[in-house]
């Protein structure tokens, strides 16, 4: 079931499970990957990689600085990490998840999972109003 | 931006009761209501319905049209776009980091 605030994107990678995890915990890895445009450059990545423990992305176009952070909620090497989100575009509090398997030794399917909430609970207990919302509001501008 | 984030807060606030969003769901369906009717329909006080009008009319999400003394409510369907936007907004910018991160990885791969 998917609501406004929850978005999954599935993709395979041709590259195995372990280098696919382990760049989104590599500072090198990041700044090659996680930029929006070819135009902004990565000034900063810290990178605490423990449960609780937090990362700093700062995003830079021209003169503007954009801070993204978050922090770590699980660590499941190799098959999930989770991790809160906190942008300038973002409402405070969402959370990441994103999932690996292993299709074969070389590929992995990447599952990431979006939600604008602060933990899944709260989001499990808004979920269900929200698609009547999203379906009313398809066919109001369809 | 920070208007944005306060607005879809109050938003989403509004909408995370599950008895406004029913409201909601009515007035969809009916297109305009009134005060009293959208009680009825739930058999809940007058009272009750009209704390719940506030909350979404302070989010923008229903507009009230005073006619006499009945009080006409209908959806403001362009509020709800907003949570809209949030999503596209990710779809987009998380599909364009899973292909650069399937760049990276296999640049890695050659490295090797």
């Amino acid at each position: 079931m998917s609501t406004p605030f929850e978005l999954t994107l599935t993709r395979t990678i041709p590259a195995p499970r372990e280098t696919v995890f382990d760049a989104w915990l590599d500072p090198a890895a990041l700044t090659e990957f996680i930029r929006p445009m070819e135009a902004m450059t990565v000034p900063t990545v810290e990178v605490d990689a423990r449960v609780g423990g937090e990362f700093l992305i700062v995003m830079k176009a021209g003169d503007e600085e954009m801070p993204h952070k978050g922090e770590y909620r699980t660590i499941d090497r190799y098959d999930r990490l989770a991790f809160t989100w906190i942008s300038p575009a973002t409402i405070p509090g969402s959370l990441v998840t994103i999932d690996f398997r292993a299709i074969d030794p070389a590929t992995t399917e990447l599952t990431l999972h979006h939600v604008g909430f602060p933990d899944q609970t709260m989001c499990d207990n808004h979920k269900n109003g929200w698609t009547g919302i999203v379906d009313a509001l398809q066919s109001q501008l369809s | 931006m920070v208007d944005n984030e306060a607005h879809l807060n109050i938003a989403f606030h509004a909408l995370a009761d599950p008895s406004r969003r029913q409201i909601i769901d009515l007035l969809r369906e009916a297109g305009e209501l009134k005060v009293g009717d959208i009680a009825a329909a739930f058999s809940i006080s007058l009272n009750g319905v009209s704390k719940h009008l506030k909350v979404l009319e302070r989010a923008g999400l229903v507009m009230r049209r005073v006619d006499g003394r009945a009080h006409w409510i209908r959806v403001e369907w362009s509020a709800l776009q907003q949570p809209y936007e949030w999503l596209h907004f990710y779809q987009r910018y998380w599909s364009r980091r899973l292909d650069a991160l399937v760049d990276y990885t296999k640049n890695q791969g050659e490295k090797k």
